[in-house]
C-alpha cells in the first residue's frame, strides 16, 4: 500500500438533538450525513446553515476529527487490520476501530473517507505505516 | 545442511528436521515419537526459539538447531531492551464464512461442501504452516501462518483435525527408538533406516518388522529401546524381541483439542476422526503418563488414594495434561485409569487456548501500546523544547526546561498552559436542570447564566470520583467540565444515568472538538485586554464568549494555579493560531508557558486536590476536606444516601495539609505518630514562594482523633489548613 496522505483535521458539524428532528436534516450538496447514533449527528463539510426542529439542540462546530482518503485498491489492507467486516454496499457509513483506533467510515464507490479522533490521528497513521517509527 | 546440535545434517526437499536428523542416523529424542504434532518429545530450538516441533518444521539451509536439554527446561533467549525494526510478528484480520481446520479427507471433503454453497472457505493445515492455536467466540479462530499470526472471524468453523495415535504407557516407555505406527511408515517412506524393527498391535504399513505377540509389558534399553518385553495374557509368560525400533500400533483418538477448547460454541462442528470415539486403552500399571510434567502412573495412584479422583482434580493436582503436548499422550491413559476406579470414562478435560506453543511475539501480534492521545498543541511544544510525558492519557508538557522561569511567570508575570485535556462537555434539555441536580451533590439551580460552580462527582457509594465545574450558558443549556482523567468517560456516564431516569436532555462531549489555554497570572487580564475584542472579561468564577486574537473562545475565569486565571475554550482547529498570538502579544510581558511539573506546583500550594492521586477510591467529601462542597438540604442526588449514613459515622482518616522544613518527602512517604503507622502523603512539592515543602496527605485516627506530633521519614511535619498560599483567595479574585 503506498502511505496513506497524512490525515488532516477537518471541519463539520455536529448537532445532538431529539432523533426526529435529525431524521429530517438533508446533506449539503456534495456533502456527507454520517449518524453517530439516533442522536448525534455528523453533518460533513459544515453547513452554512442547519435548521434542527429541536429548540433544545446542541449544534457546534465540529473540529475534534481528522481525515484521510483512501482509495478503493487499499481497501484490503484497511481490512486486515480491522476485527468487523466493512460493509458491502456502497455508500455506506460505518463506525468501529480499525488498528485499534476508533475511526468512523464513509465508504463510497471509489473508496473510504477515514474520520478518526484529531487526538488520535497521529498512532493511526503509524499503525497504517505511513511513519517508520517508535513512539 | 542444517547445523543440529554443532553436527551438519544433510536434508532433501520436503524434508522435516526430524525427518532428516533420523535420516542421519541421529536419534535425539527419547520417548514415542508420533511425527505429526501431538507428542512433546520432538522439541528443539529452532534459531533461538524453544518449544518448536520437528516435525513440523521444514529443514532449511543454514538453519541451526538445538535439542532441548534432557533434564530441565530450554534456557530462556537473552533480553532485548531495544525493539529490532522490522523484528515485530505480521498480523492480519481475515473475514470469511468458514474456516476448516485440517486438510485431511474429511477436511478436504467439508471445504468443498462450503464451496459448493457459496461459502468465502479459508482452509488451516498445520502441515502446510498454517496451524490454528485457538478457537474463541464469534467464533473466531487464532492461527499461526506464513506471515506471521491471523485473526479468522467468521460464521462456522469445521474441526478437521483427524486423530491422534495411542501413546505407549508402560516401563521403559521413555526410551529413545520407539515410534507410532503412522510415524514409523512416514519416516520408513522417507528413507530413515529404522533398523530392525519391532511391532507391538497394529503394524506399520510399508514398513519390514516383526510383530511382537501378547501385551505389551517393557521396553528395556540404555538410553535407546534394545528390546520389547511382551506378556502372553493367557499364561503369564514374558516373550522378548530385540529391535533397534520398536513400533506401537495402540489405536487412536480424536484429535479434539481445538474442537473441545470451543465445547459450546454456536457455528463450531467437528468431523470425521476429529468427531470420533476413543480407543480407549488398558488400564496404565506402570511408566510415565505425561512426560511433560513427568507424572507416573505411582503419582496417579497416590493423588487417587488422597481423593482426587476425578479428571479435572487429577489433573490440577498432577499437572498432567498441563505441559507442551496439553494431555495428547497422557489424556487416554488417565481416563481409563479413572474408569477402572469403577467410574464412566470421563469425558477429556477442558482444552483452552493456545493449543500449540506459541512466541511472546506471536501472542503480541496485532496489539499496540496504549494510544495516548495528543492535543492540537503537541507539535508547538515540542518546538518550544518541552519535554512530553503521558499523563491520564494524554501527552503533555511536563517542562519548557525552565521549571524556574515557569513557576515565577505565573505568580509574577502571566504564563499559558495547554489544558485542552479537560473533559468538557455540554448538557441542554428541558431537564436539564433537574438532571444536573441528581448528578451533582451541589446545588445546581442558584447558578445564573454567566456563571460556574465548582463540583465534586460522586458514585452511587458517596466515594469521589471526578471535580469540575458547572457553567450555566443559558436557562437549559450548560457546559460541564471534568478532570483530563476522567473526560474519556464522562460524557458515557452522564448519558447512562439520563436514560436511566428517563431525562430529556441533550448531552455533546467536546473534549477533543475544542482546545483550551489557560492564561494566568497578575497580568492575565492585561493581555487578553490586548488581545480581546472589548467585551468585559468576566468576573472570578464567571463565564462568557468573546473573541480573543480574533479567535472565537468561551473564556471561564477560574483558578487552579492561585492566580487569576482565565480558560480560553476553543475550536481545537484554532489552538495553534491561539497560543502562537497569546507568545507574541505577550512577549513584552515575558509570558512564558508552564508545564506539569510546575502545574503540580502551583496546584499544591493552593490545597487544590487531584481527583485519583490525592483521593482514593473510597475517599467521601468528608474525608477530602470538601463537606462544603455536598448540600444536603437539597433533593436527591447521586450517593446522597451513602453520604447520609456516612456522615453519622466518626471519619477513621482525612486529608490533610502538612508543611515541614526542608525537602518534600516523596509521594507515598510515611506518616509516623509516636511511632505507629498514621498515614501517608499524597502530593509534596518544595514551594518556592513559601520556602518550605507543603503537601496533602491522608491520616488516619488514633485514639479518636488526629493529634499527635506527625513525623515523616524521620523529620517533624506541621499541620495546617489548607491553601498553603493566599489563603484568603484574595489574588484569585483580584
Amino acid at each position: 500500500m503506498s502511505a496513506p496522505e497524512r490525515f488532516e483535521r477537518i471541519g463539520a458539524t455536529r448537532i445532538v438533538a431529539d432523533p426526529g428532528a435529525l431524521d429530517g436534516i438533508e446533506a449539503p450538496d456534495g456533502g456527507h450525513l454520517l449518524r453517530l447514533a439516533p442522536d448525534d449527528l455528523l453533518v460533513l463539510p459544515p453547513p452554512d446553515r442547519v435548521d434542527v426542529a429541536d429548540p433544545y439542540a446542541l449544534v457546534e462546530p465540529e473540529a475534534g476529527f481528522s481525515a484521510a482518503w483512501f482509495d478503493r485498491s487499499e481497501l484490503p489492507r484497511l481490512q486486515a487490520l480491522s476485527a468487523w467486516e466493512f460493509p458491502r454496499r456502497r455508500p455506506a457509513p460505518a463506525q468501529g476501530h480499525l488498528a485499534g483506533i476508533p475511526v468512523k467510515m464513509l465508504f463510497d464507490v471509489g473508496g473510504v473517507l477515514v474520520l478518526v479522533p484529531a487526538t488520535l490521528a497521529h498512532h493511526l497513521e503509524e499503525r497504517l505505516g505511513s511513519q517508520d517509527r517508535l513512539e | 545442511m542444517i547445523d543440529f546440535d554443532g553436527t551438519p545434517v544433510p536434508f532433501e526437499e520436503g524434508d522435516t528436521v526430524l525427518t532428516a536428523v533420523l535420516r542421519a542416523g541421529l536419534w535425539p529424542w527419547s520417548g514415542c515419537l508420533c511425527a505429526e504434532g501431538d507428542c512433546p518429545y520432538c522439541l528443539v530450538t529452532l534459531e533461538g526459539t524453544s518449544y518448536v516441533r520437528a516435525c513440523r518444521t521444514p529443514a532449511s539451509d543454514g538453519a541451526k538447531v538445538h535439542s532441548h536439554p534432557t533434564d530441565g527446561y530450554p534456557a530462556l533467549p537473552p533480553p532485548t531492551r531495544t525493539p529490532t525494526p522490522g523484528s515485530a510478528v505480521g498480523f492480519e484480520m481475515i473475514h470469511c464464512d468458514t474456516v476448516v481446520i485440517g486438510q485431511g479427507r474429511s477436511g478436504r471433503a467439508a471445504a468443498a461442501e462450503a464451496g459448493e454453497r457459496g461459502r468465502r472457505v479459508v482452509t488451516l493445515d498445520a502441515r502446510v504452516g498454517r496451524e490454528a492455536v485457538g478457537v474463541y467466540a464469534g467464533p473466531e479462530v487464532v492461527a499461526r501462518i506464513p506471515d506471521g499470526m491471523a485473526r479468522i472471524f467468521c460464521e462456522e468453523v469445521v474441526v478437521a483435525t483427524g486423530s491422534a495415535e495411542v501413546q505407549p504407557v508402560c516401563p521403559g516407555n521413555q526410551l529413545a527408538g520407539i515410534l507410532t505406527r503412522r510415524a514409523a511408515a512416514r519416516l520408513a517412506a522417507a528413507g530413515v533406516d529404522l533398523g530392525r524393527v519391532v511391532s507391538i498391535g497394529a503394524p506399520p504399513e510399508g514398513v519390514e518388522h516383526q510383530p511382537a505377540r501378547g501385551r505389551l509389558a517393557r521396553f528395556v534399553g540404555d538410553g535407546t529401546v534394545e528390546r520389547v518385553v511382551t506378556l502372553d495374557e493367557e499364561t503369564g509368560a514374558e516373550r522378548t524381541y530385540p529391535c533397534d525400533t520398536a513400533v506401537v500400533g495402540l489405536g487412536s483418538g480424536p484429535r479434539d483439542t481445538l474442537a473441545r477448547m470451543a465445547h459450546g460454541l454456536p457455528g463450531v462442528r467437528a468431523v470425521g476422526s476429529a468427531a470420533g470415539s476413543l480407543d480407549r486403552p488398558p488400564v496404565p500399571e506402570a511408566g510415565v503418563v505425561c512426560p511433560c510434567s513427568e507424572v507416573t502412573v505411582d503419582d496417579l495412584r497416590s493423588v487417587w488414594d488422597r481423593g482426587f479422583q476425578e479428571l479435572e482434580l487429577i489433573k490440577r493436582s498432577t499437572l498432567a495434561g498441563t505441559g507442551a503436548c496439553q494431555g495428547a499422550v497422557c489424556m487416554p491413559h488417565v481416563r481409563s485409569f479413572v474408569a477402572a476406579g469403577g467410574q464412566e470414562l470421563p469425558p477429556s478435560f477442558t482444552a483452552r487456548p493456545v493449543v500449540t506453543q506459541i512466541t511472546m511475539g506471536e501472542a503480541a501480534a496485532g496489539w499496540y501500546h496504549h494510544a495516548d492521545r495528543r492535543t492540537a498543541l503537541h507539535d508547538e511544544h515540542l518546538a518550544m523544547g518541552a519535554v512530553m510525558e503521558r499523563s491520564r492519557g494524554w501527552w503533555r508538557p511536563w517542562t519548557y526546561g525552565d521549571a524556574d522561569r515557569e513557576y515565577w511567570a505565573v505568580r509574577s508575570g502571566v504564563s499559558i498552559c495547554d489544558v485542552s485535556t479537560l473533559g468538557k462537555t455540554l448538557v441542554s434539555g428541558p431537564d436539564a436542570d433537574a438532571f444536573l441536580e441528581r448528578i451533582y451533590p451541589s446545588t445546581i439551580a442558584p447558578i445564573r447564566p454567566g456563571r460556574a460552580k465548582y463540583v465534586l462527582v460522586l458514585d452511587e457509594r458517596g466515594y469521589v470520583f471526578d471535580d469540575g465545574l458547572v457553567c450555566r450558558e443559558a436557562a437549559n443549556r450548560f457546559l460541564l467540565t471534568s478532570t483530563s482523567a476522567g473526560a474519556g468517560h464522562f460524557e458515557m456516564w452522564l448519558r447512562d444515568w439520563a436514560d436511566a431516569w428517563g431525562m430529556d436532555v441533550r448531552i455533546l462531549d467536546r473534549t477533543t472538538s475544542w482546545g483550551a489555554i489557560n492564561v494566568t497570572g497578575p497580568r492575565s487580564g492585561e493581555l487578553l485586554s490586548r488581545l480581546g475584542d472589548g467585551g468585559r472579561l468576566p468576573s472570578f468564577m464567571g463565564h462568557t464568549r468573546m473573541e480573543v486574537a480574533g479567535f472565537a473562545c468561551r473564556v471561564m475565569r477560574m483558578s487552579f494555579t492561585g492566580e487569576i486565571s482565565y480558560e480560553l475554550h476553543h475550536p481545537a482547529s484554532r489552538s495553534e493560531g491561539l497560543w502562537r498570538a497569546l507568545m507574541e502579544s505577550g512577549a513584552d510581558f515575558d509570558v512564558w508557558p508552564h508545564g506539569l511539573e510546575v502545574l503540580e506546583e502551583l496546584r499544591l500550594e493552593k490545597g487544590h486536590i487531584l481527583v485519583g492521586v490525592d483521593s482514593l477510591s473510597d475517599s467521601t467529601p468528608r474525608r477530602l476536606g470538601h463537606g462544603w462542597a455536598v448540600r444536603m438540604d437539597k433533593g436527591d442526588f447521586l450517593g446522597r444516601h451513602a453520604v447520609a449514613r456516612t456522615s453519622r459515622m466518626d471519619p477513621d482518616r482525612l486529608l490533610v495539609g502538612l508543611e515541614m522544613d526542608g525537602a518534600p518527602p516523596p509521594q507515598g512517604a510515611i506518616l509516623r505518630v509516636k511511632g505507629d503507622y498514621a498515614g501517608f502523603v499524597t502530593s509534596s512539592t518544595w514551594s518556592r514562594v513559601l520556602g518550605r515543602s507543603v503537601m496533602l496527605a491522608w491520616m488516619y485516627a488514633r485514639d479518636g482523633g488526629f493529634g499527635g506530633d506527625i513525623l515523616i521519614e524521620g523529620r517533624p511535619a506541621r499541620r495546617v489548613a489548607a491553601p498553603f498560599y493566599d489563603p484568603e483567595g484574595l489574588r484569585v479574585r483580584a
